[in-house]
């Protein structure tokens, strides 16, 4: 089992497109096959129904998530070595249904429940006691249907109906290729750092619509005396800066406006006033630390792209200090994308593990 | 001679008139103070609505203050006392300064850093962790919140006026789950004090009865 394991963990990355732009999702995007223990027991197909509802009864709430697994097995289809497929299932559909058994799932072994009473209780409505055994499940919803087949023929059989996380986000050509020309540009800027004390860590902000760069940062917060001063933050900083300066400009701050009495406009850029970067792209050359991860999303920005991940401070990927995945939180009530360079080589200049980007 | 617990909540009172003046402001009330060898070198006011910045939050106004004069060092020697928990930017950036302690009003469910939504505070990360502890003038500072929102929506378009029951100011609070944030009575008593220890055994056995109801409703399913 572990060989099994050991290779579908270091399967490809799923979700690149053009061998280039890795999009992060869910943070179980990842995971391989990992077991839980279940208990389950065999009993006549004509039972079943009773059983499952005495079983619904006694299980208000699994210790695990157990959407993604087939409730009722056969047992013909649990076992697997060294037999004809369709042999005994072929068998079974002529016997009569007390004579078919069925393996079904009590709960996961890690449920608070009272094992023994439901025992007693299937006991009683078979009028003898039926065999009871541990069988192990997928923890997870696999990712593609492939992944769905074979850990099915190495576990507790999965019904496969799709996988949300597996959907891909679409990217024309020209994005793509706008993604790299952008990426290549924050790296420029980065180099300027190149052996100097601060960072060779830089973020760019831009339009979407138009693409052009609203924003230019450099990481500068050892000569600012500001640990916090990450050119991500500072990057957001500008948008709203330049904002004010707009507003200021053509007099109508809300505070001015409320200091003559006049009625608040609501033309729609009022409401977003709080949210400058809506849906717009950022490109860094790190993996953003997790203030940094949350700061684009407080100003609901709609895309991150970046090149070198950050694995002791990163926010944002399964694997990066906390697992913390705040660009796709389901808690939260903004995500925004994520695309992580994985094509060739971009030079960027790697920073210590205990920096936050 | 003063408790812990009045000792922490002398502190969150100039948070909370902090919070008073952003209220006032039109900004979301959160107020903060900075905690030196016990005395304010800081305060923070949310700045969120007058800067255009979604990232001006009161703990950041605060932190620059106090960077104006000290080094960043200082703040490993610096309590924070803030009226709402920390939102994951914040609960991050405190961390990243090595804080040395945050004691916080009433929890933030939407954003909360400090063991609402995230763990920031103590995850796994590179930055040493710091504790985070709730419940200091708690009420007061749903209050606020509370004033605030009502008052947005009074100034909304009546279009966009929710209605009469939602606009009302409720008074009520939830009883607070301490077991949430606080893990052990020893650790309770050693922040608030022993004569606040019966506020940790009610959420302990509020915490029993929802089990208890739990295991009752499937007795009744029987
Ligand atoms: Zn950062
Ligand atoms: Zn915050």
């Amino acid at each position: 089992m572990s060989e099994f394991v050991h290779k579908l963990k270091s399967n490809p990355r799923n979700n690149v497109i053009d061998d280039s732009f890795w999009q992060i999702k869910y943070q179980d995007d990842h995971r391989g096959l990992e077991l839980i223990p279940l208990l389950t027991t065999t009993i006549p197909a004509n039972k079943s129904g009773v059983v499952v509802k005495l079983i619904k009864d006694h299980v208000d709430e699994d210790a695990h998530d157990l959407g993604h697994l087939r409730r009722i097995a056969k047992e013909a289809d649990l076992i697997k070595e060294g037999q004809v497929e369709g042999e005994t299932a072929d068998s079974t559909e002529k016997k009569p249904a007390s004579e078919v058994f069925l393996r079904v799932i009590i709960a996961s072994k890690d449920t608070e429940v009272d094992f023994e009473t439901i025992k007693a209780g299937i006991t009683a409505i078979l009028s003898y006691e039926p065999p009871f055994h541990t069988d192990y499940a997928s923890k997870y919803l696999p990712f593609t249907k492939q992944e769905s087949v074979e850990w099915s023929r190495n576990a507790w059989p999965i019904m496969w109906r799709g996988n949300t996380a597996a959907i891909q986000t679409k990217l024309s050509d020209s994005e793509l290729s706008e993604m790299k020309q952008k990426l290549n540009e924050v790296i420029a800027l980065s180099k300027a750092n190149s052996g100097t004390k601060e960072l060779p860590v830089a973020t760019l902000i831009v339009d979407p619509k138009t693409g052009e760069v609203l924003s230019r940062k450099l990481d500068t917060r050892h000569k600012q005396g500001n640990p916090l001063n990450h050119c991500t933050m500072e990057a957001i900083a500008e948008i709203a800066s330049q904002e004010l300066a707009r507003r200021q400009e053509r007099g109508t701050s809300k505070q001015e406006r409320e200091r003559e009495g006049k009625q608040e406009t609501i033309d729609g850029e009022e409401d977003d006033r709080l949210y400058l970067c809506l849906e717009m792209h950022v490109y860094t050359t790190h993996e953003p630390c997790p203030m940094c991860a949350m700061a684009l999303n407080h100003s609901r920005v709609g895309r991150l792209v970046y090149v070198e991940s950050s694995p002791g401070s990163g926010g944002i990927e399964p694997n990066s200090g906390g697992s913390h995945g705040i660009h796709w939180n389901p808690q939260l009530n903004w995500k925004y994308e994520v695309w992580k360079w994985v094509g060739d080589d971009l030079g960027v200049e790697k920073v210590d593990e205990s920096v936050n980007a | 001679m003063t408790t812990k617990y009045e000792y922490h909540s002398g502190f969150m009172e100039e948070a909370l008139e902090q919070a008073e003046l952003s209220l006032n402001n039109n900004e979301v009330p959160v107020g903060c103070v900075f905690v030196h060898n016990g005395k304010v070198i800081a305060r923070g006011m949310n700045d969120t609505n007058k800067s255009l910045c979604g990232t001006r939050h009161a703990e950041f106004l605060g932190i620059e203050h106090i960077l104006k004069t000290h080094t960043a060092d200082i703040f490993e020697e610096v309590d924070l006392y803030v009226t709402v928990e920390p939102c994951i930017m914040c609960a991050s950036a405190l961390r990243q300064l090595k804080i040395k302690c945050v004691y916080y009003g009433c929890a933030n469910d939407r954003f909360g850093g400090c063991g609402s939504v995230m763990s920031i505070h103590s995850d796994k990360g590179v930055d040493p962790t710091y504790k985070a502890y709730p419940g200091f003038y708690r009420e007061e500072a749903i209050m606020l919140l509370r004033r605030f929102y009502c008052q947005e929506n009074e100034n909304a378009p009546t279009e966009k006026k929710e209605n009469k029951k939602q606009r009302e100011l409720k008074t009520a609070f939830q009883p607070f789950d301490f077991t949430k944030y606080v893990h052990s009575e020893e650790e309770f008593v050693e922040v608030y004090g022993e004569e606040y220890l019966h506020l940790y055994q009610e959420s302990l056995k509020e915490k029993l009865k929802e089990t208890g109801k739990g295991e009752k409703k499937r007795k009744t399913k029987k």
